[in-house]
């Protein structure tokens, strides 16, 4: 059976928690013998370069972005932006060329959106409409409720015609796909609410790797006697609110020697509000914003930091980095949103759950002044791997194999 | 107790004239009399083993123990009557400290062998650079370190705070804000917050200006999370609005002397 995996981010060299999950459920399906194709649908950035791994239609050369819908939804567009790829590419002949070119050139039998956002495109191919190329909706977030939390997060009004537009995709999708993978029982219930005939639950995962060599390595301006909270992260708005909610109010309070570490593209939205407030006394032995750090690097910081923190004021799906902490054995502090689809794990006497920021502060603070945990003290949880997690959709996807093989059957056949 | 080659037979006094240099006539010019004064008389004083220091480049480093002097005996100098009401003039208008020493050094130092030029104004010449030199002081236990209230002269009390914690020396400091101002900064999540947590972190003995100070700072400290300071409560006194009340820096700096003489006591290895 041949996938083609359609995502509006790259997937080959992934860092965001949504690209590695994309990554990680093509590599699973290829490991598992299916013949996996991946195409992304977003804007190239100057690191992608033509990979026939992963051909890009690049929505960076749409003449969608100077247009007047895109002019009106400037105040919203960053907030949403993927929402309108699909109109990037529907607006630009020469990318519509190009895509179906692609789709055709993989001749899938099934394909696999990750995130909702080229459903648009997708649902006008003939194939798709005559039932000879299935579905599969593979969510990462009950995009509906996470867009309309974000947008009043970030106080921006939005026409309700566009919010209806991205609840009409996503549920259109839904009730479409032969099978939709959820990360979180939660948002499963939310689309068989929908109208979804088969919903599969796969949770984030992890890579498990010991980092017991690595204890006292640390990137400057650390220092071995330096204790410190550790947040990762991607440049994302609930990570850099979450941020502001939870971790800045400690910062002031931090005792000698203890910082607060931040690796991640998110550092690049902390920073700019640190500087728009004038907060620049966090930056003072406080606040280490280390930005993008190679996984050496940020192996380096899990295996020292006292403890990792999640500080996730909102969010849909689960959290790719609540899996990675958890599979690193050290020491968490998060909030109950940060433990979506994980709440089995919230009882673990290394995780503290804290949902106000005087309590977040409370036990950062105690973390810090407290004797490390051990890093090599603790055995693996296979569990939380990706081979664990996502186990539930290679089921769903012999099965769908297994339909299509029938349907392909001549009738002579299947009567015996 | 076993003396190690990092113990000191004689305990030091590191002198951080960083307040001295960076103090403005916008952070009250009449408030850093008391470091000034401290740490002129400090130097000056030869049965104490002291080393003027400044924090540059990240590090506490040395200064020129000759070009402190001269700075420092300016000071001392300027609280001659003539010469202060020079200061004082100066810090007023010209707004620095800097200036008003260059127009006490004019006054005051006279040129080698010419005594009598000091009143004829003749000037001597721009005052001396106070430079850190690149050396690097490695305070240790034996070590009590002297600054002032160095917050609103950019005196990084944490990088003070996580030296000391490592190395086991004895910080003193002084606090000249007013009680209220105290109180209100606390859960304020402002830069001068920070600044007197990281000066409660720092030392270990702060000299107030007054009782209520030293309760207002013991309250902060709990605020924050910390252990209520060790304080001391300088003598107290009503300075006459508009006119320096220097007999009352005299007491207050004698105190201040005579303190910090006992903290480096209690730091002396027995024979």
């Amino acid at each position: 059976m041949r996938v083609l995996q359609i995502s509006t981010h790259a997937t080959l060299e992934p860092h965001a928690g949504g690209s590695i999950r994309s990554d990680r459920i093509a590599q699973y399906l290829e490991r598992a013998g299916l013949d996996v194709r991946r195409l992304a649908v977003c804007w190239r950035t100057q690191k992608e370069l033509w990979d026939a791994r992963e051909p890009i239609i690049d929505i960076g050369q749409s003449p969608f972005w100077s247009s007047p819908t895109a002019t009106e939804a400037r105040a919203w567009l960053v907030h949403i932006a993927d929402y309108y790829s699909a109109f990037a590419v529907s607006e630009s002949p020469n990318l519509a060329a190009e895509l179906m070119d692609q789709i055709h050139a993989a001749h899938p039998d099934v394909i696999c959106l990750q995130h909702p956002w080229t459903w648009p495109l997708v649902r006008r191919l003939p194939e798709v409409k005559s039932g000879a190329i299935r579905i599969v909706y593979s969510s990462h977030n009950v995009e509906t409720a996470l867009k309309q939390r974000m947008l009043e997060h970030a106080g921006v009004e939005v026409p309700p015609d566009v919010l209806g537009d991205v609840a009409s995709l996503e549920h259109d999708l839904v009730k479409s796909a032969s099978f939709t993978i959820a990360c979180t029982q939660a948002d499963a219930e939310s689309f068989r609410a929908w109208g979804a005939t088969r919903v599969v639950v796969a949770s984030n995962g992890a890579d498990l790797k010991r980092r017991d060599h690595l204890v006292r390595v640390v990137p400057p301006p650390l220092c071995s006697n330096h204790r410190f909270g550790l947040f990762i992260a991607t440049q994302y708005e609930p990570n850099v609110g979450g941020f502001f909610r939870y971790l800045a109010p400690a910062l002031v309070r931090l005792r000698p020697n203890t910082r607060i570490v931040v690796a991640g593209t998110v550092s690049d939205g902390i920073n700019a509000e640190i500087a728009a407030r004038s907060l620049g006394h966090y930056d003072n032995r406080r606040l280490i914003t280390l930005g993008f750090v190679e996984d050496p690097v940020l192996d380096a910081l899990i295996a020292n930091a006292s403890a990792l923190l999640l500080p996730i004021e909102y969010g849909g799906g689960s959290h790719l980095k609540t899996a990675e902490a958890l599979a690193s054995g050290r020491p968490i502090i998060g909030t109950s949103v940060s433990f979506r689809g994980f709440s089995e794990y919230q009882r673990l006497p290394r995780v503290t759950i804290v949902d106000t920021p005087e309590l977040f502060e409370a036990a950062v603070h105690r973390s810090l002044s407290t004797p490390s945990l051990p890093v090599a003290d603790f055995d693996l949880p296979r569990e939380i791997g990706w081979d664990t997690t996502l186990s539930p959709i290679l089921e769903e996807m012999y099965s769908l194999r297994a339909a299509l093989e029938s349907h392909m059957r001549p009738a002579s056949t299947t009567s015996g | 107790v076993e003396k190690s080659p990092t113990t000191l037979l004689h305990p030091r006094l590191l002198v951080d004239l960083s307040v001295c240099t960076r103090a403005s006539a916008e952070s009250g010019a009449e408030d850093w009399r008391l470091e000034q004064l401290v740490s002129a008389n400090m130097l000056a004083d030869s049965s104490v083993v002291t080393l003027p220091v400044m924090f540059a480049d990240d590090a506490i480093r040395v200064v020129d123990p000759a070009r402190a002097r001269e700075i420092v005996s300016l000071i001392l100098h300027s609280n001659q009557p003539n010469a202060r009401a020079e200061m004082d003039h100066a810090t007023a208008t010209a707004g620095s400290l800097r200036m008003a020493l260059q127009k006490a050094l004019r006054r005051l130092r006279p040129p080698a062998g010419h005594a009598a030029a000091a009143d004829s104004g003749v000037s001597a010449g721009p005052l001396p650079e106070l430079r850190a030199l690149p050396v690097e002081v490695h305070a240790a236990d034996g070590d009590v370190f002297w600054t002032g209230d160095g917050r609103n002269a950019g005196l990084p009390f944490r990088h003070l705070a996580e030296v000391k914690t490592s190395h086991g020396f004895v910080v003193a400091s002084a606090c000249h804000a007013p009680a209220p101002a105290v109180r209100q900064l606390a859960h304020s999540d402002s830069e001068l917050e920070a600044q007197l947590i990281d000066q409660l972190d720092a030392s270990d003995l702060i000299f107030c200006m007054d009782q209520g100070v030293s309760d207002a700072l013991r309250w902060f400290a709990v605020a924050s999370g910390r252990q209520p300071p060790d304080t001391r409560v300088l003598p107290a006194g009503s300075p006459t609005p508009g006119r320096s009340n220097q007999a009352l820096v005299d007491a207050r700096a004698a105190y201040v002397q005579r303190e910090l003489l006992t903290l480096l006591e209690a730091k002396r290895v027995p024979p």
